[in-house]
């Protein structure tokens, strides 16, 4: 005896293949249930039997699709990589640019570097001029008197007779 | 090596792992399956067209995105429903822009769909027309998630597990969906 039929629920969910012990185990029991289940699976072919034959085309449509489809997918690569190609033109031109930019600041921050190192230029030959000062300074004794002899007939140089010179006032005090 | 082989992408997977190693048989297996899809959706054969090559096109470029949890034709329904939903989002703004500016090449456009198919018989071209007027007419009445739900399962007889997965639902929200679109279905008559 038959106490409950399948609900619509249950009914639509056979009717698309859903597999469940209770449903088909009453379906083989209760005609009223199948019958209704046929209905929705009639319905289910009728529909796919209507969407297959209004989207069934010639082979000869479906090899200029597949053709259509090859050819955009080879324009698409194409786009692609030469969209690649600009990218890296672009980069690499911006990168020139760069470079050309730097090396222009570079060339005319150039004269100021050269006057910044002429400085050490002096200063190296007053630490000279100071050496000798120096030296004169400590000249020993005993070699005092020859030292006035060179300055007294002309010296050597300018720097001598500089050094010298400190060299008599030390003598004279 | 075929042509799209030369030109797959880099870094795609080899061919004896990719299902997609040799996209043209891919195309071949499945264009007929996914513009049938998406003919039943539009009821207009020179979108369907267009949406199914966007599809293989989409599906080439996106290929190392399938990690084979799923099967080919799932991934490639998915794809072609999202087309469709995008189609058809985007053309209730260029229903406005129409309204707006007359567009003068609608009329050369609904011509050209006229043109029969040249291996078909203007009998058949006719009666396929006709077909594809009762199924759009039908599934029109149905909304978008119950439509992608029932052509899934009765056309390409997809379980509520790969329905929910090419349609990117849960598979209770697709279940019900589909319970209502065939309640509805009931209500068909024949000939309509």
């Amino acid at each position: 005896m038959i106490s409950i039929h399948l609900s619509d629920e249950e009914l639509t969910a056979a009717a698309t293949g859903e597999r469940n012990p209770r449903t088909a185990g009453h379906l083989e029991i209760c005609s009223e249930c199948w019958e209704q289940m046929s209905i929705y699976r009639e319905k289910l072919a009728s529909l796919k039997q209507d969407v297959c034959y209004s989207g069934g085309r010639s082979a000869l449509d479906w090899g200029r699709q597949s053709r259509s489809i090859q050819q955009r997918i080879l324009e698409a690569q194409i786009k692609k990589t030469a969209g690649r190609n600009i990218g890296f033109a672009l980069a690499t031109s911006a990168l020139a640019l760069i470079l050309v930019i730097f090396l222009v600041l570079n060339f005319r921050s150039a004269p100021a570097t050269d006057s910044a190192s002429a400085k050490p230029t002096i200063s190296d030959a007053a630490l000279i001029s100071d050496i000798e000062a120096r030296l004169d300074q400590d000249l020993p004794e005993a070699l005092q008197p020859a030292s006035l002899l060179v300055g007294e007939m002309g010296g050597l140089d300018e720097g001598t007779t500089h050094s010298t010179s400190h060299a008599r006032t030390r003598t004279q005090q | 090596m075929n042509m799209l082989q030369a030109a797959a992408p880099a870094g795609a997977k080899t061919e004896a792992e990719s299902p997609f190693a040799d996209f043209d048989e891919v195309i071949r297996l499945y264009q007929q399956r996914v513009y049938r899809l998406v003919l039943a959706q539009t009821g207009e054969p020179d979108l369907a067209e267009e949406l199914t090559q966007e599809c293989f096109i989409r599906a080439f470029q996106k290929q190392k995105g399938f990690r084979g949890e799923c099967q080919v034709f799932t991934w490639l329904a998915r794809i072609a429903i999202n087309l469709v939903r995008d189609h058809f989002r985007n053309r209730r703004f260029a229903l406005w822009r129409k309204l707006i500016r007359f567009d003068a090449s609608e009329t050369e456009q609904n011509q050209a769909e006229q043109v029969p198919d040249p291996a078909s018989t203007p009998e058949e071209h006719l009666l396929r027309r006709e077909r594809l007027e009762r199924v759009s007419q039908r599934v029109q009445r149905l909304t978008t998630p119950q439509r992608e739900a029932l052509l899934l399962s009765a056309v390409e007889g997809m379980s509520i597990e790969e329905i929910s997965q090419a349609t990117n639902r849960r598979p209770g929200t697709v279940k019900s969906h589909l319970h209502r679109a065939m309640m509805n279905m009931r209500t068909w008559r024949e000939g309509e």
